[in-house]
C-alpha cells in the first residue's frame, strides 16, 4: 500500500494565532498520478502545500516522502529532496532575466564561474520543449508577458527534474492555448514517472489532465475520489459543503430593453500607444456591460484609461453627458466614475488600515467639517455596509488584512458604493474569491445596475460575464473585435470573436 | 521602415538611460577641461583618484547592500574604528595594520547582518543604532581625551605604512590601484557567481529569493560582510593618509557612499542596476568638490556645501529627467 | 454551523493578535522601566526637579523634529534634512533680527524659510518622484551651506538681554516656554493623528501608495504638506534653540539631530514602511535619548558612552519589538 505512494502525508495539523488552519488531514500521491487538490478559498490547499515545501512547520502529523520521513525547513530543502513547486503567486525575481530566473540557485559554471552561454541555450531549449518559442530569454521577466512569466516559473520547475511537480493555479494567467501547452507538458512528466499535484478553480482543467482529486473544506480533509466518479456539480458540492445548482445555474434575465435609456458613458477612439487601438464603448444607465478578452487585450488598459489612471493619446470620452479630460483617477472621480483593480494587494487594500477606514477612504472629505473627522459618521457608514453586504468581519476596527480575499472585495466596493457612482469599473472582480462569495457579489453587482448606475466590468471566467451582463464587447489585440447583445451572448460567439481577433468591418456583422 | 526606425530610437533611450551615470560624467568632464584648464592635468587627476578611493570603496560594499534591498549607514563608523584599529595594531605587529582593520570591518558587518537577518531589525534603523554605537566605539579605543577635539593624536608608525596611500606605481596611486582592483573584484562577483546573482533576487523581492530555494539570510549577511569589509578597507586607507587618531573623520561619508550608489543608478528599492556604474557616482561626486576647488577665487568656505549640494541636485534632476523620458 | 464556528474563529484570531501587540507593547515599555530604574538607582540625584528640567529642554528640539519625522514616515518616506532645515530657520530669524527687524517679524520669517524648504523637499519628492533619502540628502548638504550664506558668516550671538534672548529664557506660569510649545505641539499633533482627513490620507499612501491614488487621494498635496509640516516644527525647534543660546551656530545647530529624531520614531514604533503614526510612541521615543545623554553626564560618563548606550537602547527595544 505505501509503496506505490510516492507521498503520504497523514494526520497534518497546523494553526496559525486562533485559526485551525488544517485538522488531521491525510493526502498521498500515488507514483507518476496528476492528483487534484480542490476546495474553496480558505480551505487549506495552499497551507497544506506550504507545510509539505517547508515553508511552514506542521504542528502535528507525518509526512512520507518516496518512502522516507521528511520535516523539510525551508523551501531549499523540499528542492533538494525532489518536490518542485509554481505557488499561486509568481514568485520570480522580476528584474533578472528569464534564463537567470530558470536556473537561479544552481547555475551552471565554467571555472568556478557563471557559465551565461549555456544558461541562455539551455534556457531556450527547456523552453522550446515546452512549445515556447521566440522568447528572448537574455532580457529581464518583467518585460515579457505575464503569461510567458508563467511559463518560466513553469519552466524553473520542471527543469530541476523533481519527483513531485506542485502546481498552485498554474494557468490563473494562461491563455487556453498556452493553457493547453502545459497540458502537454504534465503528461510528459506523466510518462517520465513524476507525480503531479495540481491546483485550480478552473473545474475543467482539472477534469481534463487530473486521475484523483482530493477536496478540502474548512481546513478538514472531505475525501479522495478517483476523477470517474465524479461530475462538476458534485465536485462544487462537495467543495462548499451544499448543493450547489443554485450557485452555478443562475442566468441574468434576458434583455431589459435598456439601450434605449441615456447613456452614461460614450467613448470613441480609445487609443494608448499600441496597447489600445481606436475602441468605442457605450454604456447606458443601469447596463452591465461585459468586456471579454485574453491577456495584454487591452482589457485592463481600457479600465484604466475610463479611470485617468493611464492617459490616452487619442480619442473622447463623454461622462454623464459632458466631456471628460481625464488626466489623473482624481478627475474621473469627480465625475462619479469608481474603480476596483484587479490586483486588489497592490492596488486596493490598505492592510494596515481598519475595515472602516478602507471603506470611508475616499469619502473622508465628506465625513468631516473644516478637516476634522466624524468617526461617528465613519462608525455609521461601515456598520451599514457591512449590515448590508454581509462582511464577515469583527467589527469596523478589524484590520483589513485579516479579511479573507471575498470579503476584502465587498469592502472595496463598498468603498464606492457609498459615493454613489454613476459608472462602475470591475476589472476581475470576481478574482481569487471562493464561490459563495461570488454569487454574493454577482447580486451586488446587480443590485447596483438596478439602481441605476452602469457598470463595466472585465473578466476572463466568461461564465462571469454570461451571468451577469447585458451585453459584452470582446477585445482582441487592443482592438474591439465585436460586441454582443441580449440573446447573441453565447459562450461559443465570444470564443469565435477571440479566435478570430479583429477584422475591419466586422462590427457591422454583429450590429443588432 | 517605421518599425526599424522606432527600434533604433528605442535602442537609442535605452543606452542613454542605461547609460545615464555616464552620460553625466563625460558631461561634467567637458565642461570641467573647459573652463578649468587646471582640471585635465595629471596632478590633479592624481589627486581626484586619491581622494575618491576611501570613499569610492565603501561606495562598493554600499552598492551590493543596497542591490540586495538594504542600507548600512554604519559604514562611516566601521571606516574610523578600522582606522584606528589599524594604527593601535600596527605598533605591536607591524601587518597587524593591514589584516587587522578588514577583519574587524568584516566582524562589525557581521553583526549587522545578525540583527538584521536574525534580529528582525530593519536595515535602516539597526545600522543607525550600529553608526552611533561604533562611533562611540571609536572614541573608546582611541582612549585619551575627554570630547572629540581633544581625541585626535598622532602615532608613531612604521615607514612604510603611509606609502600604502601616498605612493604609486607608474603614476597611478596605489589607493586608485585598490580601488580599480576592488571594482573589478565587485564586478565580477555580481556578474558571475551564484552569491551574486542571488543579491539581485534577494533585493528584486526577498519572499520570491526564499520560494526559489534561495539562502535569503546567507546572501545578507554576507552582504554586510563584504560591506563592512569594503569599509575596513577604506579605514586601512585612512589611517595611513592620516598617520593618526581621528574619532571624528568620517562624518558623513555613509550618506556621499550612498548618494554615489544611487547615482550610479542602482535605485534604494534594489534588485537593479549594475555594481560597475557605481565608479560613475563615485567619479561625479568626487570631481564636484574639485571643480569647486577651482572655481574658489573669493568665495567663503561654506559655499563648498552649497554648490555640491545643487550639482548633487542637477544630477539626480537630469536622471529622473532621462528615466521618464525613457519610460514615455 | 460552519458560520458561527468561523465568526468566533475569527474573533480568537483578532484576540490573540492583540495578546501579541500587549506582549510586544508592555515588553518595550518594561524594558525601557527597567533600564532607567536600574540607571537610576546608580545615579545620585536623578530623581529631581532638575534633571526633569534638564530632560525636557535637552528633548525639545529632538522631540519637535521627531513628531515632524513621525508623520513623515507615516507617510512612507524620510527626512534627513532636518538638521539642516533648523540651521537655514535659524539662520533667518538671526539675520532678520541683526538686521533690526523686530522680534515677531524675524521669528515668523524662519518659520517661513523652514516652511519653503519643506515644500521644496515636499515637490522634489512627489512630483519629480526622486527618492526621499536623496532630495532630503541635497537639503542636508546644501542646506547647511546656505545657512552660513544667508548669515554671511558661521556664527553670531546677541546681547543677553536682547527680546530673542529674554523669548528664550520666558516662562509661562512657572514652566519654561520650551515645555509648553513641546506640550502644545503634542497636543497638536495628537489631535492631527487622531481626528484629521490630512492624517487618514498620510496613513493610506504610507500603506499602500497605488491604492491611496486610486481611491482618489490627492498625493502631491498631501506628500508636500507632510514635509512642509515637518519643516515647520524643525523651524520652530531651531529658532527656539536660538532663542535659548543666545546666538546662531548655522554650521553646528541641529547637527546630527536627524539621528536622535529617527531613532525616537524607531523606539516610538512607528513603521519604517509606512503606515500609522504613533504620536505617543515619539514623545516617550524623544524623551528617552536625551535622558540617557543627561543621564551619563550625571554619572559622569564620556559623551562617546552615551552614544554606545543610546545604540544598545535602540537595538534592544527594536528587539522586543520585532515581528516574528
Amino acid at each position: 500500500m505505501v509503496e506505490d505512494c510516492l507521498l503520504k502525508m497523514t494526520g497534518i495539523c497546523k494553526a496559525f494565532p486562533g485559526v485551525k488552519a488544517l485538522q488531521d488531514v491525510d493526502f498521498s500521491v500515488k507514483y507518476g498520478q496528476t492528483h487534484a487538490l480542490m476546495g474553496e478559498n480558505g480551505a487549506g490547499k495552499s497551507t497544506l502545500i506550504k507545510v509539505l515545501t517547508g515553508i511552514y512547520q506542521k504542528d502535528a502529523g507525518e509526512i512520507v516522502f518516496d518512502a522516507e520521513s521528511i520535516a523539510p525547513t525551508d523551501a531549499a530543502q523540499s528542492q533538494h529532496m525532489g518536490i518542485s513547486t509554481i505557488y499561486q503567486e509568481l514568485n520570480l525575481a522580476p528584474c533578472l532575466s528569464v534564463a537567470e530566473n530558470i536556473f537561479i540557485g544552481r547555475e551552471p559554471k565554467k571555472y568556478g564561474l557563471i557559465d551565461w552561454k549555456t544558461i541562455e541555450s539551455r534556457a531556450r531549449s527547456i523552453l522550446g520543449d515546452m512549445g515556447v518559442t521566440g522568447v528572448n530569454v537574455s532580457r529581464p521577466l518583467n518585460e515579457h508577458s505575464v503569461a510567458i512569466q508563467q511559463m518560466a516559473a513553469i519552466a524553473r520547475a520542471l527543469s530541476l527534474d523533481a519527483k513531485l511537480l506542485v502546481m498552485d493555479e498554474p494557468t490563473s494567467s494562461l491563455s487556453e492555448t498556452e493553457a493547453g501547452l502545459l497540458f502537454d507538458v504534465i503528461r510528459r512528466v506523466k510518462a517520465r514517472g513524476s507525480s503531479v499535484i495540481f491546483i485550480s478553480h478552473k473545474m475543467s482543467e482539472v477534469f481534463e489532465i487530473c486521475d484523483t482529486a482530493t477536496i478540502l473544506r474548512d481546513g478538514c480533509l472531505v475525501g479522495e475520489y478517483p476523477m470517474a466518479d465524479l461530475t462538476k456539480l458534485k465536485m462544487v458540492s462537495l467543495m462548499i459543503g451544499r448543493d450547489a445548482t443554485s450557485v452555478l445555474h443562475r442566468k441574468k434575465e434576458v434583455s431589459r430593453g435598456l439601450d434605449d435609456r441615456e447613456l452614461v458613458l460614450k467613448a470613441r477612439g480609445l487609443s494608448r500607444a499600441h496597447r489600445t487601438k481606436e475602441i468605442d464603448i457605450d454604456i447606458a444607465g443601469g447596463q452591465i456591460l461585459g468586456v471579454a478578452g485574453l491577456l495584454g487585450s487591452g482589457r485592463t488598459e481600457l479600465a484604466r484609461i475610463l479611470f485617468g489612471d493611464e492617459i490616452c493619446d487619442g480619442g473622447e470620452i463623454e461622462i454623464a453627458g459632458a466631456a471628460a479630460h481625464l488626466r489623473t483617477p482624481r478627475d474621473a472621480i469627480r465625475l462619479g466614475v469608481g474603480f476596483c483593480s484587479e490586483d486588489r494587494k497592490a492596488e486596493g487594500v490598505f492592510p494596515h488600515m481598519s475595515v472602516m477606514e478602507n471603506m470611508t477612504a475616499g469619502i473622508l472629505g465628506e465625513l468631516s467639517a473644516g478637516g476634522v473627522l466624524s468617526r461617528k459618521a465613519q462608525m455609521q457608514v461601515a456598520q451599514t455596509y457591512i449590515d448590508k453586504l454581509g462582511i464577515k468581519t469583527s467589527g469596523p476596527d478589524q484590520r483589513m488584512g485579516e479579511l479573507s480575499g471575498g470579503n476584502q472585495q465587498k469592502v472595496l466596493l463598498a468603498r464606492w458604493l457609498c459615493k454613489k457612482p454613476v459608472l462602475m469599473i470591475l476589472d476581475e472582480p470576481m478574482r481569487g474569491i471562493d464561490l459563495g462569495a461570488k454569487s454574493e457579489i454577482e447580486d451586488i453587482i446587480a443590485d447596483l445596475a438596478g439602481k441605476g448606475v452602469a457598470v463595466l466590468m472585465i473578466s476572463s471566467e466568461m461564465e462571469e460575464l454570461i451571468r451577469s451582463c447585458d451585453k459584452i464587447v470582446v477585445l482582441s489585440e487592443g482592438r474591439k473585435a465585436g460586441q454582443l447583445t441580449a440573446r447573441e451572448i453565447s459562450e461559443e460567439r465570444i470564443v469565435q470573436m477571440l479566435a478570430h481577433g479583429s477584422h475591419p468591418g466586422q462590427e457591422a456583422v454583429h450590429a443588432k | 521602415m517605421k518599425t526599424d526606425s522606432a527600434t533604433i530610437k528605442t535602442g537609442v533611450i535605452d543606452t542613454v538611460k542605461s547609460q545615464g551615470p555616464l552620460v553625466m560624467l563625460v558631461v561634467l568632464c567637458v565642461i570641467a577641461g573647459i573652463c578649468f584648464p587646471a582640471f585635465a592635468t595629471s596632478l590633479n587627476l592624481v589627486n581626484i583618484s586619491r581622494q575618491i578611493s576611501m570613499f569610492g570603496l565603501l561606495a562598493l560594499g554600499m552598492a551590493f547592500v543596497i542591490l540586495s534591498g538594504g542600507i548600512d549607514l554604519s559604514v562611516g563608523s566601521i571606516a574610523v574604528v578600522a582606522s584606528i584599529v589599524a594604527l593601535q595594531a600596527g605598533r605591536w605587529f607591524a601587518p597587524a595594520a593591514v589584516v587587522a582593520p578588514i577583519l574587524v570591518g568584516v566582524a562589525i558587518g557581521a553583526f549587522n547582518g545578525a540583527l538584521i537577518t536574525w534580529g528582525g531589525i530593519p536595515p535602516f534603523i539597526a545600522t543607525l543604532a550600529m553608526m552611533l554605537g561604533v562611533k562611540g566605539l571609536a572614541f573608546v579605543l582611541a582612549g585619551e581625551g575627554r570630547s572629540a577635539a581633544a581625541a585626535e593624536q598622532v602615532v608613531n608608525v612604521s615607514g612604510w605604512f603611509p606609502v600604502i596611500f601616498r605612493g604609486d606605481c607608474f603614476g597611478i596611486p596605489y589607493p586608485a590601484i585598490i580601488l580599480i582592483a576592488a571594482l573589478g573584484v565587485a564586478v565580477v562577483v555580481s556578474k558571475y557567481t551564484s552569491f551574486g546573482r542571488s543579491v539581485f533576487a534577494v533585493g528584486g523581492s526577498e519572499e520570491a529569493a526564499r520560494m526559489m530555494g534561495l539562502n535569503v539570510n546567507k546572501c545578507k549577511m554576507l552582504v554586510y560582510m563584504i560591506c563592512g569589509g569594503c569599509a575596513g578597507a577604506a579605514g586601512l586607507l585612512l589611517a595611513s593618509r592620516l598617520k593618526a587618531i581621528d574619532p571624528t573623520a568620517t562624518g558623513g561619508w555613509e550618506l556621499t557612499a550612498i548618494a554615489a550608489v544611487v547615482i550610479g543608478g542602482i535605485p534604494l528599492t534594489g534588485g537593479l542596476g549594475k555594481i560597475g556604474h557605481v565608479i560613475y557616482g563615485v567619479l561625479i561626486l568626487g570631481i564636484i568638490p574639485n571643480l569647486i576647488n577651482h572655481l574658489r577665487i573669493s568665495l567663503p568656505p561654506w559655499y563648498n556645501e552649497m554648490i555640491t549640494g545643487m550639482l548633487l541636485l542637477a544630477v539626480v534632476l537630469l536622471q529622473s529627467l532621462i528615466a521618464k523620458r525613457g519610460t514615455r | 454551523m460552519p458560520n458561527s464556528a468561523n465568526t468566533s474563529a475569527l474573533g480568537a484570531f483578532r484576540r490573540a493578535i492583540a495578546q501579541r501587540q500587549n506582549v510586544r507593547n508592555y515588553g518595550v515599555w518594561s524594558f525601557l522601566l527597567l533600564s532607567l530604574g536600574v540607571t537610576a538607582w546608580f545615579t545620585p540625584g536623578f530623581l529631581s526637579w532638575g534633571t526633569l528640567d534638564n530632560t525636557l529642554i535637552q528633548a525639545f528640539p529632538v522631540l519637535l523634529v521627531a513628531l515632524g519625522m513621525t508623520m513623515v514616515m507615516s507617510s512612507g518616506g524620510i527626512d534627513i534634512s532636518v538638521g539642516a532645515i533648523m540651521a537655514i530657520a535659524g539662520a533667518v530669524s538671526g539675520r532678520l533680527y541683526t538686521s533690526n527687524a523686530g522680534l515677531a517679524p524675524s521669528v515668523a520669517g524662519g518659520i517661513l524659510a523652514g516652511g519653503l524648504c519643506g515644500l521644496f523637499n515636499g515637490t522634489l519628492i512627489s512630483k519629480f518622484k526622486i527618492q526621499p533619502i536623496i532630495v532630503t540628502l541635497v537639503v542636508m548638504i546644501a542646506g547647511r551651506g546656505l545657512a552660513q550664506t544667508i548669515l554671511g558668516k558661521p556664527s553670531v550671538s546677541f546681547s543677553f538681554n536682547s527680546s530673542l534672548n529674554v523669548l528664550g529664557q520666558y516662562k509661562i506660569a512657572g514652566l519654561p516656554i520650551q515645555i509648553v510649545i513641546m506640550i502644545a505641539a503634542v497636543a497638536m499633533m495628537l489631535f492631527v493623528v487622531k481626528k484629521t482627513v490630512f492624517a487618514k490620507h498620510v496613513e493610506a499612501i504610507g500603506d499602500n501608495p497605488r491604492a491611496a491614488r486610486l481611491v482618489g487621494i490627492n498625493i502631491l498635496r498631501t506628500t508636500a504638506c507632510v514635509y512642509v509640516l515637518c519643516s515647520i516644527l524643525c523651524a520652530v525647534a531651531g529658532i527656539m534653540k536660538v532663542a535659548l543660546t543666545g546666538g546662531v551656530n548655522a554650521a553646528g545647530l541641529g547637527k546630527f539631530i536627524e539621528l536622535d529624531a529617527i531613532a525616537a520614531v524607531a523606539i516610538g514604533g512607528t513603521s519604517f514602511s509606512g503606515g500609522r503614526a504613533r504620536i505617543f510612541g515619539t514623545v516617550i521615543g524623544a524623551v528617552i535619548i536625551p535622558l540617557v545623554t543627561v543621564i551619563a553626564g550625571m554619572n559622569d560618563m564620556r559623551d562617546h558612552h552615551a552614544m554606545i548606550f543610546k545604540a544598545v537602547i535602540v537595538i534592544g527595544v527594536l528587539l522586543v519589538r520585532r515581528e516574528r
